[in-house]
This record gives structure tokens, sequence and C-alpha cells, in this order.
């Protein structure tokens, strides 16, 4: 070995073990160690093979290349390896173990010479040389291992190799290189990868949502067409009912059953006569009932009032125990339009399903059976039968029933409301008493006035627009007198428009000086108000 | 053989009507919205013309103005309608309809309406 040689082995085994040495103090502490290697060899073998021979890995990185030699920096990938390959240096160049800080800049490596000790080369600072990846790629480490980091840099590399063209390779490389050294564009290249992925996700689920939906309106499309033409011609007595059935392709399949119901309720809402009754008995022979009697037994809400609508218009005899049944179903939807159903199934008694309500009986579900008679010109029932029932829905309803249908059959009913605990059930038969012009209950509902809310209180006053008398005239220049000024004026409107008499108070009243009163005059008479 | 123009944007409606109506021996041209009827218009002359009222691109409102201006007005007209409101009632004979029916409707009905409609158009021709 030439004296060369052995003064580059000595040097490089100097910090190889050095190096080492620090490693190992460290290592048990958990802390991160870098190693200075210096990889020495006469015959100038490749930087893979040197590096494969002593364990230098991608994440170390070659501080200083000077003749054959060359100096790396990093972790390496396995102590254990590493200690072997050090120690037995060490013995071979007979050198004594030197710690060293790498990361500290006054850090020198010193090529010496072999004999006496003496610096025969170059003197190089750590701090000096070019920058290596010293830095920790924390955020890799979170997930994976140093040996999964170096290998998937690695492939990484090597796909480059292989797919990327030259011109672009090293800014591949150098890409690949800034992401496995600096965290920070690590996470914001991930940050930026989970995005892009997010938005491609999104665009190839929607992309494919709505290829699939086009789709399939496209068949149902065909489908509805052909379901259509086939049953006009039978209905018209073209074809058969077993010519029909065989034309009906793919009757079967669930989609198709739900296009064939849509076409009967096509018919069954545009026509009447002839083709109206054909509906059913279609419904019935292609077992469509079945469909819809699963429908309504359905976990999912909506498929239960599909359900039951289906079942309302196709198979009224069907639906009638069924909707019965749902009348006090839990959700308010279903309940709904059971309720609705119950009414256009049983035009002659369309509200007896009151008797048995529990569930509450909601404003919609009010307003669509309002509709309902009005529509269909429904027998309308005595609605003061149903005020004396304990279901404040119920008797909220008969009360604006009797009001628009003008039953004054049972009077005595409606004046009984005017006790009830609820507010509104007390308003609703103050606006009775005064649209329906009910004389009978002046007396009562001025006991009243004094106890009422607000609002009540204002159609107590409004009531006696209509039904006041003489007899009422103190009691609204009670209120003039000593009311908040909402209710004066109402009061004073009252009066103004009840009578002759109620005019000639107003005036008795200007003359007398009543504070307020020449305004409220002026507000009530006024057009615009 | 008379000729009716349908105008219906419900398929099976339109389909439905034009197979009633063929079946009383008349000859049918459909149309499946208000610019669809205009254009059948254009190139066949009818005798009768039946047209819902809400339909894509031209409604049937527009549709009988559109014929009022251009003076094709002596075609008997009947709506279909959906609607029954007293306002597109009122709008509709206001524009020169002959009839007005209200879905759901039957099929026996519409057919002796149409005879009806077509024999006062030959009752009002051989009396010009």
């Amino acid at each position: 070995m030439s004296s060369f040689t052995f003064v580059k082995l000595i040097i490089h085994s100097v910090l190889l073990v050095s190096c080492a040495y620090q490693s190992f103090a460290n290592g048990g502490k958990g802390s991160i160690n870098f190693f200075v290697q210096i990889n020495a060899s006469e015959t100038s073998p490749g930087k893979q093979q040197q590096s494969l021979k002593h364990n230098i890995h991608k994440s170390t990185d070659e501080l200083y290349s000077g003749h054959e030699n060359h100096y790396y920096a990093g972790k390496f990938d396995n102590k254990e390896n590493d200690r072997p390959v050090s120690e037995k240096q060490l013995r071979e160049s007979d050198t004594t173990l030197i710690p060293y800080d790498l990361t500290d800049p006054r850090v020198q490596m010193v090529v010496s010479d072999s004999i006496d000790d003496t610096p025969a080369g170059s003197t190089y600072f750590v701090s000096d040389l070019p920058t290596g990846n010293y830095s920790e790629n924390f955020i890799l480490r979170m997930f994976f291992n140093d040996s999964e980091i170096s290998v998937f840099q690695w492939k990484l590399i090597d796909f480059g190799k292989e797919n990327i063209p030259q011109p672009f390779r090293r800014l591949y490389n150098q890409t690949i290189d800034n992401i496995f050294e600096n965290p920070a564009v690590l996470f914001f290249f991930f940050l930026i990868l989970f995005f892009i992925l997010n938005i491609i996700g999104v665009f190839l689920l929607l992309s494919y949502t709505i290829k699939r939906k086009n789709r399939k309106e496209k068949f149902l499309r065909i489908f509805s067409k052909m379901y259509e033409e086939v049953l006009i011609s039978y209905m018209f007595g073209l074809i058969d009912w077993p010519a029909a059935s065989e034309k009906l392709k793919r009757k079967g399949k669930k989609e198709n059953r739900k296009v064939l119901i849509s076409i009967l309720l096509n018919f069954k809402e545009n026509f009447r006569g002839d083709v109206e009754k054909f509906v059913p008995e279609i419904y019935m022979k292609l077992g469509l009932h079945n469909d819809s009697l699963k429908a309504v037994h359905s976990s999912r809400n909506f498929t239960k009032i599909q359900g039951i609508l289906e079942l309302t218009h196709l198979y009224p005899d069907g639906a009638k125990d069924i909707v019965k049944d749902l009348i006090n179903a839990k959700n308010d939807y279903v309940r709904s339009e059971a309720q609705i159903a119950f009414i256009r199934l049983n035009t002659k008694e369309p509200f007896k399903f009151f008797e048995n309500l529990t569930k509450p009986f909601t404003r919609w579900t009010q307003i669509s059976a309002f509709n309902l008679i009005r529509i269909y010109q429904l027998p309308v029932p005595s609605f003061a039968d149903h005020l004396e029932r304990q279901h404040i829905n119920i008797r909220n309803f008969s009360l604006r029933m009797i009001v628009y249908f003008q039953q004054l059959e049972n009077i005595p009913e409606i004046l009984r409301m005017v006790e009830s605990e609820r507010e509104l059930t007390r308003f609703l038969s103050y606006e009775a008493i005064n649209l329906l012009r009910i004389y009978e209950g002046r007396e009562l509902i001025k006991n009243k006035y004094w106890e009422e809310k607000e609002k009540n209180k204002i159609e107590i006053i409004k009531a006696f627009r209509n039904i006041g008398i003489e007899d009422d005239l103190e009691f609204l220049e009670r209120i003039i007198l000593s009311e908040p000024v909402s209710f004066k004026t109402e009061a004073c409107r009252s009066l103004y428009y009840m009578s002759q008499s109620g005019k000639n108070k107003l005036d008795q009243m200007n003359n007398n000086a009543v504070q307020g009163i020449e305004q409220l005059i002026a507000h009530v008479t006024d057009p615009r108000n | 053989m008379k000729r009716i123009l349908v105008a219906e944007d419900n398929r099976l409606i339109l389909e439905t009507v034009a197979q009633s109506l063929t079946r009383e021996g008349y000859d049918i041209i459909k149309a499946a919205d208000g610019r669809e009827c205009m254009d059948q218009l254009k190139s066949n002359e009818v005798d009768l013309i039946i047209t819902d009222l809400y339909m894509p691109h031209l409604n049937g409102l527009e549709v009988i103005s559109n014929l009022n201006n251009q003076n094709k007005n002596i075609t008997p007209i009947m709506v279909l309608s959906a609607s029954g409101a007293e306002e597109n009632v009122l709008k509709a004979f206001d524009l020169g309809v002959d009839d007005f029916m209200v879905k759901p409707f039957s099929l026996i009905e519409l057919n002796v309406r149409v005879k009806k409609l077509l024999a006062l158009k030959k009752q009002q021709l051989s009396i010009t």
C-alpha cells in the first residue's frame, strides 16, 4: 500500500470512527446522529458501489469530493451495520477514537499525513462544505421509518429515470431532493397533492353520476314511451291483454315498474271516464299494488308517502285500511299524507279519522283538507260536533271551518270555546263570534276582555264593530279612557262603525275634551287606515 | 276528412287524445310544444286546434295570440288545461277561444265537443 493511500485511509478512518462514536454515544438518548464517512479507494469504484459497501444511502449527502475520495454526511441506514465497518477501519488504522460533532461549525475534516500526523492536504470546515440534508424530515418520519423513506425516494428517482425525458429529469430530481429535504415543501407538496386528488375525485364522481343518471333517464324515457304506446293500444282495444302484457318488456324490473306506476298516475290525473276506469284494472293486472303496498311498509318515510299516494289514486279499496293505520304516524309528513288520503278516500265521512286522532293535525294538513273539500266538493260535516273533542288542532280547525262555512247550528258550543285554556282557541272563538255575528256572545266576551291577552283583546274590541249595541258604548268608552293606544284606536274604530249612537258617543267624548280623541277619530276615519 | 291539430307537451295526453280522435275518423297532426304548433300551422291547413295552456317555448295563449295576429283566427280553438282558474278561462275566451276543458277530462266529452265545434264551423262557413 502506498503511503498516500495509507494516509488517506487513516484520515478517513479517523473521521468515520469519530462520527460513528458520536452516533453511538448519543444513540441511546434517541437523538438523531450524523456520521461522516470517507469513501477511500485507489481503484475509484463507482459511487453507488461504494455507497452500498458503507451503507450510504440517499439520505446522506456528499459533503466533498476530492481526488478519488468522497466525504459523506448523513444518517446511515443502520447503526449496527455501520459499527463493524467503523471498528474494522479503526483497528486497521490504529487510530484513536475522537468524538466530533458535525453540527458544530468548528469541526474540521483534516486530511492528515499518515506518518507524522501533520496536515498534508487541505483543511475543511464542515460549515464551509456544500450544504447537505442535515435537516430531518419529521413529517415523513411520523408515518415511515428511514428505510421506507429512502426506498420510496429511490423509487421516485428510478421512476424519473425510466419515464421522465432527459431535459426535465434534473428538475425532477431536484424537486424530489427538495421535497425530501425540506419538510415544509413536503407538507405543501402533499397538501397540494391532496387537493388536486380531491378535485379530480369530485370531477370523476360528478362525471360518473351524471353519466349514470343520463343513461338511466334515457332508458326510462325509452321504456316510458314504449309502455305508454302499449297501454294506449290496450285501452283503445287495439290489442288484448296477453299481447299487451307480452309487449311490456322488462316489466318485472323495479325501475320499470315505477315507470308503469307513474304512467298510470298520469292517466289518472288527466283523464276521467273510460280511461280512468282502465287504470285500476291495469294496476292490479300488473301486480303493481304489491309494489305500492311494499312501499307503504318501507322504513323510509319518502317511500312510505309515495306508496300512500299510489294506493290512494290507483287502488282506493286497498288503501283505506292502510291509511287508517297511518293517521297517527310518528313522522309529520307520513301522517299528513295519510290524513289527506283518508279525506280523499272517505268522501262520505271525510273527517271520521278525528275520532281516533291522537297526533297533531298540522296547519298544512288543515289547509290541504280545506282545499280538498273545496276542489272535490266533499260533503261538509257539522264542525260544531268536533268542538267537543279534546284534540286542540281539531277544535281550532273546526272553529275556522264553522266560520268559513257559516255553520250556526250549535252556537252554545262556539261560545263554550271562549272558556278554553288555549289562547288561540279563544281567539278563534272571538273571531267566530265577530264574523258570524253571534250577538249572544256580547256579554260573555265583555267579561272576558279584562283578563285577556293583547291579541285577543283586540279581537274582542273588533267584534263590537259588528255585534255592538248601545249597551256596549260604555264598555268601549272605558277602553278609550283607560287602555293603551292600540286598544283605544280599535275601540274608537268599533264605536265609529258600529252605529249612529257610537258616532254620537265619540262626538260627546270629543266635546268633553277627552285627551287624544280627536286624533283617534281622525285616524280611524282616514281611508288610508 | 277533418284535420285536427293537437298541441300538448304531455306525451301521454297527446297520444291518448290523438288515438281517440283518430278512431273518430279525424286526421290528427301532433305538436309537442307551442313552437312546433306554429310550425305545423304554417305548413298545414287545419279545421280545429286543440291546445294545452302551459307548454314549452310558446304557451297556449301565446299561440292563440300569434294566430290572431296572423289573421288565422277563423279556425276553432279548444283549450285543454290543468288550471281552470277563472283568470285563465277569461283570458282564453277573450283571445277568441271557442271551448275550454279542464283536466282531468273525459275522452267521450272531448269527442262530443270536437264534433260540435266542427259543426259550428261548418255552419259559419255556409253562412259566409
